[in-house]
């Protein structure tokens, strides 16, 4: 299940993640898709996981997946020989979702036609599958937007398409339209048999509920009930009534059900009408079962949202509040147990000052410029997996008690190997752009602690600034953060000289020296 | 001996007093700065009252002094695989103009170690300027020469990593002018002053890769810069000495107001004829001074820096009459390496 796509989808927020999709998607790539070890990227556009499995999807330019797996892998996860690397290359559309089970992990892709990718976990093996949807016009839409494993089977909200349900073993492929009895094989589905577009009808979403035997599936106007076992559907008894007489429920754009709380209270992401406005807001809601209406429970938009254990709600904001432009935010909420009594804008027990500390002090870097995606994964009765995926790599705590603001986030990024002496160093990026904010140095040094001097110069040797200057550091076999010396919090050139000017296009050089001697040289261009 | 350097020593310790800019680090057009020919990197830039050629380049007033036609092409290569390719004709058109055509090349082909942000290493890349200048040149009298050019730049560099590859941007500017005065005090001494790149700019649009539709301008400002030079000619150990003083003033925005942080380079080198047909030369370069000698100079002293030069001149009359090989080296004011130009020059 990947909520952070399909909240920023549904809302209109123009995360990060989604434009990089957006812009993959309209990219046609005649590169080959290819297997291997490690990292690609450490732009994380979004993860999912189950138990101790984690996938991410990774990439600006290029997209790959990464898979974790394991107990033993997932106590080293930044280690990148433990993560499995499949770069996307020979897929010319974006990825929708992606969901485990059975030992298999399968994702939607965008393509036409559609097609579901299985990835067999104990083969390490992919495949293709091709959905065989009716020629239809471009007012349908087949899209797979939400995945689920359940009971034994894949089940996809595929739009226009239905509800379908896939069994990889034996690759029946079935649709069912939300209230209507029977089912369809999807080869054998007429387009007549389709129900005529409808933006309201269409399947957006599917949870389960209780169990694996019954899914909740969204659809903007409704939500049903749908039985795994004998496939029949039931209305569900949840209106739109809104316990706020100001407001009126308009759609849903996704429907969360909270299984870590035994009364599987459910919580929507909805666009609103307020009685004083004349356009829809998106709120997030929580359904109280008791009075049959609907409570607002934060009327503000989560880019991504997870549940923890004790009612915590992680979420990721990238918004404008008070006119002031407020991005890249992880909050923690405390909601009331249970589908009754919920707070209207509840006061987040911790900021992002909290995640803020936790994420940057053991690394010394900064703190992400985009947080793409966050997701708890319970391991024990009372903690969990706690991922953040962000613009500069994923951020792990591997022992998370809800609630608690201590411990650090391990980071996992893409770190090659430096060697030490400063015989390999170089900037990344190396190419300033109006698309990054700079570029940090990367460089070992030989001694176990020595100081470090960084100057940058033009093109004709004139000093520009000087980055550092005698600033200690220690080498990555002592301590310095991810087997370097750099501490990314000050090794970084903002393309700014030394006057606080943004220095003109054109080739630069840096050269980093040590008082014990080790020199190096390296060049970096702007271009902005 | 101090009489005979009075005129310079004057103009150096004057110049220094009222001209102002700001740092010269990280504006447009370092790579104009770098002294073209073998002849000037042997004298540490310190070329432009006397040039012996490339006028065009750096001082086309002199132009019309010339006696014979001129040809002129050469390269060099610098301690980070930094390139020079260039070429003059230049001519006197009787009886007071002179003209030349200039055309440098400079770059960086060997842009083999940019890394993208996951670090992945991306294996060529270059910076490539074409620089090319048409110069006119006008006698006023015995003492007063005048003189212009126009020129035109085309710059292409990496910009971006797109889809596993280096993504390149390209730009060119044309009509930014040089103007140039050269007073001939005697026959041992020539001052001139130079206005240099008066309105030249690049337009830059430079994709951002991540948000793939749209495009970021950028306008390069290549900062009006201010040159004054001296020639002055003595004898050492009976021998021919020509000492050049080179002071150059760089106005960011191309304003003359001054700035927080006064700066100017200043270079100085001398070229000794040993023989008729062998000439040595030797100079120091680009030191800069600015307000941190004073304001700062912990700063100052700790990223002083310098251009230590030495050249050679050697007379290929065996080969054609009037040719010439010219060679110079230099240090690169960060000790990465040494700094090379050698040309053919050819006087018919």
């Amino acid at each position: 299940m990947r909520m952070s796509s399909i909240i920023a989808n549904k809302s209109g927020i123009i995360a990060a993640a989604v434009v990089a999709l957006a812009a993959w998607g309209t990219m046609l790539h005649a590169a080959e898709c290819t297997t291997g070890k490690g990292l690609a990227s450490n732009t994380v556009n979004w993860i999912v996981g189950k138990g101790d499995t984690l996938w991410m999807m990774a990439g600006r330019d290029s997209y790959s997946l990464n898979m974790i797996a394991g107990d033993e892998a997932i106590k080293n996860p930044d280690d990148e020989r433990n993560w499995w690397l499949y770069s996307l290359g020979c897929h010319t559309q974006g990825l929708f979702d992606l969901a485990i089970g059975g030992g298999y992990t399968v994702a939607s892709f965008d393509t036409a036609p559609n097609i579901l990718w299985q990835y067999t976990h104990e083969t390490g093996r992919t495949k293709d599958v091709s959905l065989s949807w009716p020629q239809a016009d471009s007012s349908y839409d087949f899209t797979v937007v939400d995945l689920l494993y359940a009971d034994g089977v894949f089940f996809g909200a595929a739009s226009n398409g239905g509800l379908l349900r896939w069994n990889n073993e034996n690759n029946e492929k079935a649709v069912f339209f939300p209230g209507k009895p029977g089912a369809h094989v999807l080869g054998e589905l007429k387009l007549t048999d389709i129900p005529k577009p409808d933006s309201m009808t269409a399947v957006t979403g599917i949870e389960t509920v209780a169990d694996d035997s019954l899914l909740l599936v969204t659809t903007p106007s409704k939500l049903w009930l749908f039985s795994v076992r004998d496939s029949l559907w039931d209305s569900v008894s949840v209106g739109t009534a809104c316990s706020d007489p100001d407001v009126s429920l308009h759609r849903f754009s996704y429907v969360f059900v909270n299984r870590l709380d035994v009364a599987r209270p459910i919580y929507a992401l909805v666009d609103v009408r307020l009685a004083s406005a004349k356009t829809d807001t998106s709120y997030l809601c929580k359904y109280n079962r008791r009075e049959h209406t609907w409570d607002v429970l934060l009327r503000r938009t989560p880019k991504s949202m997870t549940f923890g254990w004790g009612n915590i709600l992680y979420m990721l904001f990238d918004e404008t509040l008070g006119g002031a432009a407020v991005q890249n935010i992880a909050l923690m909420y405390h909601d009331l147990p249970g589908d009754t009594g919920s707070i209207e804008n509840p006061v987040a027990v911790e900021d992002e000052r909290y995640f803020n500390h936790r994420m940057t002090s053991q690394y010394d870097v900064d703190y992400p410029k985009v947080l793409t995606d966050i997701l708890f994964i319970p391991k024990t009765d009372s903690t969990g997996y706690l991922w953040i995926a962000s613009s500069e790599g994923l951020f792990f705590s591997d022992d998370e008690v809800a609630g608690s603001d201590t411990g650090s986030f391990l980071l996992i990024r893409r770190a090659p190997s430096v060697g030490a002496g400063l015989k390999t160093t170089y900037a990344r990026p190396g190419i300033i752009t109006p698309s990054n904010d700079g570029c940090v140095f990367v460089y070992n040094i030989k001694k176990a602690s020595a100081k470090v001097t960084i100057r940058v110069y033009d093109y004709n040797m004139e000093l520009v600034k000087t980055i550092i200057e005698n600033r200690p550091r220690l080498s990555g076999k002592n301590g310095g953060p991810l087997g370097r010396s750099t501490v990314e919090s000050e090794d970084r050139w903002d393309g700014r000289n030394g006057s606080g000017r943004v220095c003109a296009p054109g080739i630069y050089y840096y050269k980093i020296t040590t008082d014990s001697g080790e020199r190096s040289f390296g060049k970096i261009v702007v271009a902005r | 001996m101090a009489y005979r350097f009075r005129g310079t020593v004057m103009m150096i310790g004057v110049s220094a007093t009222i001209l102002a800019a700001s740092m010269t680090g990280g504006e447009g057009g370092a790579y104009l700065r770098y002294p073209s020919g073998a002849a000037a990197l042997g004298t540490a830039g310190a070329n432009a009252a006397s040039p012996s050629y490339l006028l065009s380049w750096w001082n086309p007033s002199l132009l019309c002094l010339l006696e014979k036609r001129s040809v002129a092409f050469g390269g060099g290569i610098r301690a980070f695989g930094q390139s020079d390719g260039f070429g003059a004709l230049e001519f006197k058109v009787p009886p007071r103009v002179g003209m030349g055509l200039f055309l440098l090349y400079r770059g960086d082909p060997f842009l083999n170690n940019l890394y993208d942000e996951n670090e992945n290493s991306y294996p060529s890349a270059a910076y490539t300027t074409f620089t090319g200048k048409i110069a006119l040149s006008y006698y006023i009298n015995r003492r007063l020469t005048a003189g212009g050019s126009i020129a035109i730049r085309y710059v292409s560099m990496p910009s971006g990593f797109s889809d596993g590859k280096i993504a390149s941007t390209s730009t060119t500017g044309i009509g930014s002018f040089d103007f140039a005065l050269t007073w001939q005090q005697s026959k041992k001494l020539m001052l001139t002053a130079q206005i240099r790149d008066l309105g030249a700019t690049m337009d830059w649009n430079f994709s951002s890769y991540y948000y793939s539709d749209f495009n970021v301008p950028s306008q390069d400002v290549i900062p009006l810069s201010l040159l004054l030079g001296s020639s002055y000619t003595a004898t050492l150990l009976e021998r021919s000495l020509i000492w050049n003083t080179d002071l150059r003033c760089y106005f960011p925005d191309n304003s003359s107001k001054p700035a927080r942080r006064p700066q100017a380079s200043l270079s100085s080198g001398c070229e000794w004829q040993y023989r008729d047909n062998l000439s040595f030369r030797l100079g120091l370069g680009d030191i800069l001074f600015n307000g941190d000698i004073t304001a700062d100079s912990h700063t100052y002293w700790n990223t002083f820096s310098f251009r230590l030069a030495g050249g050679v001149s050697y007379e290929l009359s065996k080969v054609r009459k009037g040719m010439r090989l010219n060679y110079g080296c230099s240090t690169d004011k960060v000790w990465a390496g040494v700094d090379q130009q050698v040309d053919i020059t050819w006087q018919f």
